[in-house]
């Protein structure tokens, strides 16, 4: 830009947020002395309607090219300020932004003098950089009005069908023969004990007959890249060489999970100790019983079943099996699981004893403590152990009973031996074991916990890092039906948006390879979390780096890697930072 | 781009959330809020568990995304009055109160209110401070535009002398505006429990047992104590602070049987901040049934509660609390449950944790759309495999309207409704 900066500053009091201990007025008056400043005012609050429209009035009458505003973080009014100038015709990348909020006022509240020299170093600092902005085209994308899903769930069932009926194409992966997942393996689902086949199958069957989804049963996928708007797998068909490519625009991920393997803890190779899970399909008309409840080792209906909580869950270093990570996180669902399981068992069988082996119980969801007292009337006993002293399940070779759970109860101190028939681990959820694999296929990132990790906690639970991923059900944590549902449908509307809209923007702040320099060595690629950057052969016969632009997320790695200076970041470029940097040491 | 529009009815998190994942798919969205601002509980909150992230600081630029979305028609200060129709054709009568003042001309300086010579308590900082008559309920209110409490105002007229704008209006009336939609939302929110129903915990009467929800504002570095945890009764810092969890909730006693789900999280993060916050140091205790550490990262927090911040955890529900009268200094007379010791604990202060009940919103709406409640007056959901849907058609529902949750859980259901109520509108 050939044009003389013209840059109007604007301090901001933020209420008395800065204004309570920076000395605003004074910002304000040293800011109108600094080169090509060439108005510089404060307001109580910038962001209020007044404050914006003092801005555009300034933006006429003093012919201003370039906007500092000195305020609060950019992360909530980047996008404010930056609409204001566009609002004047200006170009967004014009305005910079100081913070005199969260990294002067909040963190000097005590030092107001010294806060308001900081505060003059940081709008002299941007000041500087303003006076080197340059204007920016505005990147679009771009979206592809199709999904792909994978996992066929409860979860990737309803994601599916909830984009389906949103009038777009889905692409619905399952790697099993059949739609339903963890959720069919069931025998009930709590707290209301409906029959998980009533509420699947006409889900299933609409997905299946859905004119806008595309079912791929015993699939796989064999290979997967793009970004937001244009993404590109290859689907395997398990048993057979047919591959196919397909192309769209947003993908949900739908993974789910599996049960801890308790193998090595609470004596789970012998036949009568089994998991919550293989409880459920015992009692199943479908299951090898027929529903009938009888002990996998004597085919005798039991007398005693002790459950066991929290097994994979809730571990720490010291009761965790050797050669296994603890898994330090609670599975959320188990302790209404077993609770509501031993109503069941009760209801088939009644006069079976239940002991029930808990740390904490958690019955936290909608309905779930009702339920709670409700096993509590069946006159269960309830022993609560400690995570110091688990409880001991041994063999009771030619004993009455074939097993024996002995266990220290922290509510009456003592330790007590139970003889029981059967025992039910109550296994903690774990991530389903193709979910590495995509992880590192769509560059999202997984928690210490390995379930995937969301972008945001709070602000972007269903997001990934990755734009255009969106994350449902227990592929990003354990959760019970409804939670996973929800999470489903919510991570549809995500995917829904940007294929409704058609296009996405994308950040103009990403980095530019100069291929004149570019001796195509590749070490930018091996930086980049993102694989934005690709070699492209030039029809001279030279090799260069080439940045995927909506891919790119502007972080810098690969400027700071590329061994040529061929590599700038814009709005980030090294003359405008250097500027900031001498204005913070040579200046003032 | 769309034919037909959405309601959002309530803007907490959840009401936000949902409207900016509706209006983001090109549909046009009411949000209707019946406060002066957006916001809801969460603005009112310090830090949020388990990643202990300033409230505010997250909840913000959702709150100016809600009132800058250009498919959002956003009404603040205003209530559903009625609604006709069917799913796909509903027609909604929605009443804006009068704030008696020009919501254009407002620029929210705040010279009003500084000149404004009526106090009356803040019920944004629950009691503890005050506003004026002419109040924005926080400084980072949205939209940031001045309302006059005309239960408070003496009609002195300073404030309509002082304002340069003038937009001061006392003689503002309501006005009624009609919308049609084709769906609708509630994010109706909750109530905090009022403990003053437990007489055994003197809430209401020890001026040093406080709701959760008041010593979040204590915590609060924009609350009415700068983020100083004091006593009500002399102003002291305390140095025990004990947290009662399951304060109407689990209590069929009480009318009161369900989890609270958010009690036991809250309460560790406040033991933990308490300790952050008083220099000096402070013991904290918190009296529990089961902790019920069961979200992402949660078991974790609890864990470092204990190991890292030295936060004390006994389990036993206490029964009785009593005021020493020259001290006001408050006695806990508790079972250890795991010792089966009977005890009595002194503390400084004592922090109930209240469970959640359905707010006084979500009690008129289900009047006026005739939607199913459970016995709590919680909305009940179509199916387990529905869980957003309303029992009646083209009505969904987001966060503790439908039943007790958390941030993360009421974010992702409003995200939920968002798909479900869209299904209606295209």
């Amino acid at each position: 830009m050939e044009e003389e900066p013209r840059i109007g500053v604007y301090v901001c009091n933020c209420g008395i947020n800065i204004g309570g201990v920076v000395n605003v007025e004074e910002v304000a008056e040293y800011a109108s002395k600094l080169p090509n400043v060439a108005v510089a005012r404060s307001h109580l609050y910038m962001c209020s309607d007044r404050g914006q429209g003092m801005i555009k009035d300034d933006i006429d009458e003093f012919k201003l090219n370039r906007v500092v505003v000195a305020s609060c973080s950019p992360r909530m009014h980047e996008p404010t300020f930056r609409k204001v100038v566009e609002e004047k015709g200006l170009n967004k990348y014009v305005f910079e932004q100081a913070n005199l909020r969260e990294h002067v006022s909040w963190v000097h509240s005590k030092q107001p003098e010294e806060a308001t020299n900081k505060a003059k170093d940081l709008v002299r600092m941007a000041v500087a950089k303003a006076r080197l902005l340059e204007p920016l085209p505005q990147q679009m994308v771009d979206v592809k009005g199709e999904a792909l899903v994978i996992g066929g769930g409860i979860s990737g069932l309803s994601a599916a069908k909830s984009i389906a009926d949103r009038g777009f194409k889905v692409h619905l992966i399952e790697k099993t023969p059949s739609f339903g997942g963890k959720m069919a393996q069931l025998y009930k689902v709590f707290p209301t004990f409906d029959d998980p086949q009533e509420l699947l199958n006409p889900l299933i069957e609409d997905v299946m007959n859905h004119p806008n989804i595309i079912p791929y049963l015993s699939s796989e996928i064999a290979d997967i890249d793009g970004y937001i708007g244009n993404y590109r797998a290859v689907i395997r068909a398990q048993n057979e060489e047919e591959e196919k490519e397909i192309e769209f625009g947003t993908i949900v991920v739908a993974t789910g999970f599996q049960p801890y393997d308790p193998t090595g803890e609470f004596n789970y190779n012998n036949p009568n100790v089994i998991t919550l899970l293989d409880l459920h399909q015992l009692m199943r008309d479908d299951g090898p019983t027929q529903g009938n409840l009888v002990t996998p080792a004597d085919g005798k209906p039991p007398r005693s079943i002790a459950f066991i909580s929290c097994v994979g869950s809730r571990q720490n270093e010291n009761i965790v099996p050797e050669g296994k990570k603890p898994n330090t996180y609670c599975s959320r669902v188990c302790c209404t699981g077993m609770i509501a399981t031993s109503i069941e068992v009760k209801e088939k069988s009644p006069d079976t004893d239940i002991f029930l082996l808990y740390r904490d119980l958690r019955t936290h969801g909608k309905g779930h403590e009702e339920l709670f007292t409700d096993f509590r009337e069946t006159g269960s006993t309830m022993i609560r152990y400690t995570d110091d002293q688990l409880p001991v399940v041994s063999n009771n070779e030619g004993a009455e009973y074939p097993l024996t759970v002995t266990s220290y109860d922290s509510l009456s101190g003592l330790n007590i031996e139970i003889p029981v028939d059967l025992v039910v681990l109550a296994t903690g959820m774990i991530p389903d074991d193709t979910a590495s694999q995509i992880a590192s296929k769509l560059h999202i990132t997984m928690s210490a916990d390995k379930f995937f990790q969301e972008l945001h906690p709070k602000l972007a639970p269903l997001n990934s890092v990755t734009d255009g991923v969106y994350l449902a059900g227990c592929t990003q944590g354990p959760k019970d039906v409804p939670d996973s549902v929800s999470q489903a449908f919510g991570a549809a509307a995500k995917a829904c948006a940007p294929m409704a809209m058609g296009t996405v923007e994308v950040e103009s702040t990403i980095s530019v390879i100069n291929e004149d320099y570019c001796t195509g060595c590749g070490v930018c690629q091996g930086s980049c979390e993102f694989s934005a950057i690709v070699f492209e052969d030039k029809p001279e016969g030279k090799r260069v780096s080439k940045v995927i632009e909506a891919l790119c997320k502007g972080c810098g790695t690969c400027g700071s890697s590329c061994p040529s200076g061929a590599i700038t970041m814009l709005h980030f470029k090294d003359r405008q930072l250097d500027a900031m940097v001498r204005a913070a040491l040579l200046e003032g | 781009m769309s034919e037909k529009a959405v309601l959002v009815v309530g803007a907490g998190v959840s009401g936000i959330q949902a409207a900016i994942d509706v209006a983001n798919q090109g549909i046009k969205t009411y949000v209707v809020e019946k406060s002066p601002s957006v916001g809801g509980h969460m603005a009112q909150l310090d830090k949020t568990f388990p990643t202990l992230d300033c409230s505010a600081c997250i909840l913000t630029p959702k709150m100016v995304d809600v009132a800058r979305h250009p498919h959002i028609e956003l009404l603040t200060y205003s209530e559903v009055k009625d609604v006709s129709g069917t799913a796909g054709n509903f027609t909604v009568k929605i009443e804006k109160k009068p704030r008696y003042i020009d919501e254009n001309t407002c620029t929210g300086c705040g010279h009003c209110a500084i000149h404004c010579p009526v106090e009356v308590p803040s019920e944004f900082d629950e009691g503890i401070g005050v506003r004026r008559a002419i109040y924005v309920p926080f400084p980072q209110a949205v939209p940031l535009v001045y309302t006059i409490d005309k239960d408070a105002c003496i009609e002195c007229e300073l404030c309509q002398n002082i304002c340069e704008a003038g937009a001061v209006k006392y003689d503002q009336e309501s006005e009624e505006i009609e919308v049609k939609v084709g769906s609708i939302i509630l994010a109706t929110g909750y109530d905090l429990f009022n403990a003053n129903s437990l007489r055994n915990y003197g809430y209401e009467v020890y001026d040093n047992v406080l709701s959760s929800l008041e010593f979040e504002r204590l915590l609060s570095a924009s609350g009415p104590a700068g983020g100083h945890v004091f006593r009500m009764s002399d102003g002291k810092i305390p140095r025990r602070i004990a947290f009662i969890q399951c304060v109407g909730s689990r209590d069929p006693e009480h009318g009161m049987p369900y989890c609270s789900r958010v009690c036991c999280m809250y309460a560790i993060k406040n033991a933990i901040l308490a300790k952050d916050h008083i220099h000096g140091g402070c013991e904290t205790t918190i009296y529990y049934i089961d902790v019920r550490a069961f979200g992402k990262g949660f078991e974790e927090f609890y864990q470092n509660a204990q190991t890292r911040f030295g936060v004390k955890f006994v389990r036993g529900k206490v029964g009785e609390i009593i005021e020493d009268e020259t001290t006001k200094n408050l006695l806990l007379r508790v079972e250890n449950t795991e010792t089966g010791e009977l005890t009595q604990e002194e503390f400084d202060m004592v922090v109930l944790s209240s469970g959640l009940i359905p707010s006084q919103g979500s009690m008129e709406l289900s009047k006026i759309l005739n939607v199913p409640t459970d016995q709590y007056g919680f909305f009940e959901e179509a199916s387990r495999i529905l869980p957003v849907d309303t029992k009646i058609e083209g009505v969904y529902m987001a966060g503790v309207c439908e039943s007790v949750k958390d941030i993360p859980d009421g974010v992702g259901q409003a995200s939920a409704a968002a798909m479900r109520a869209s299904l209606k509108a295209i």
